[in-house]
């Protein structure tokens, strides 16, 4: 089992430890922890489809950049993308719903972790892990599709050739 | 036909459709994390329809609601939606939300 499973059970159990009032200090943590495990699904997935050394694999983890994983994800959430030969390819349906739910958890994780003002409640955090687990499984259920590697190739990238 | 930025009245009428599940709707337009210009979504679930499992089915019919009605794909915005109870905005009393 990879860091990425571990962290959305940690994430739910943040969440769920103190009962029907837990603090805002584990619900934001809740929150942040779900981004944080979507985030290590992805970039775990394309460290595997390196065949390099474990080092080599660590180096293709932390090319990922939040704010170009953010921007190519919007991409992905569209019905089509421009192959790298131009070409416009159909984006399979689970591959968006990751998409998207990458830019809401992104997000929702920047609010959990840097704004103060922001109210969370058990409601809130129930959605947002629900909606991890919804990107957990559809990622599965796509991870093999050849779209699904050029999702993680954009998102390495921070330029893509036009 | 070009999509525009929602208003909060027809986000209001899409409140009234999808009434008793959901209490009000509330819009914001504001920058998020990266000063992308997105629409933020924060919708009050009634206490009934919260507690229906799984939960999803009542925010999926929302967030699939809200888009078609506003045609949010057309928009160069991205949707963000907050959920929360009547119970648990009573309690906050939370002004974005009211």
């Amino acid at each position: 089992m990879g860091i990425a499973e571990d962290l959305l059970r940690q994430a739910d159990h943040l969440a769920t430890y103190e009962g029907s009032n837990p603090s805002q200090a584990s619900l934001r943590r809740a929150v942040s922890t779900a981004y944080y495990a979507l985030f290590h699904l992805l970039v775990e997935a394309a460290a595997l489809r390196w065949s390099g050394s474990p080092e080599a694999q660590t180096g293709v983890e932390r090319g990922f950049q939040h704010g170009v994983m953010k921007s190519i994800s919007i991409q992905f959430q569209k019905q089509t993308w421009h192959d790298w030969h131009g070409n416009q390819q159909p984006i399979p349906p689970a591959i968006r719903k990751v998409a998207s739910a990458f830019v809401d958890l992104q997000d929702e994780r920047h609010a959990a972790d840097y704004d103060n003002h922001e109210l969370w409640t058990m409601l809130d955090v129930q959605e947002i892990l629900d909606l991890t687990r919804a990107a957990f499984q559809d990622w599965y259920a796509i991870r093999t599709d050849p779209m699904a590697g050029n999702y993680l190739l954009a998102m390495m990238l921070s330029k893509q050739r036009s | 036909m070009t999509a525009t930025i929602p208003t909060q009245e027809q986000v209001d009428r899409i409140a009234r459709e999808l009434a008793p599940d959901v209490v009000r709707i509330r819009l914001a337009v504001k920058p998020d994390w990266t000063d992308d210009l997105s629409l933020y979504f924060r919708v009050t679930l009634s206490d009934e329809a919260s507690r229906r499992e799984p939960l999803r089915q009542v925010t999926g019919l929302v967030r699939a609601k809200v888009a078609e009605e506003l045609r949010l794909e057309d928009l160069d915005m991205h949707p963000y939606f907050r959920f929360r109870t009547q119970s648990e905005q009573a309690k906050l009393q939370d002004p974005q939300w009211a």
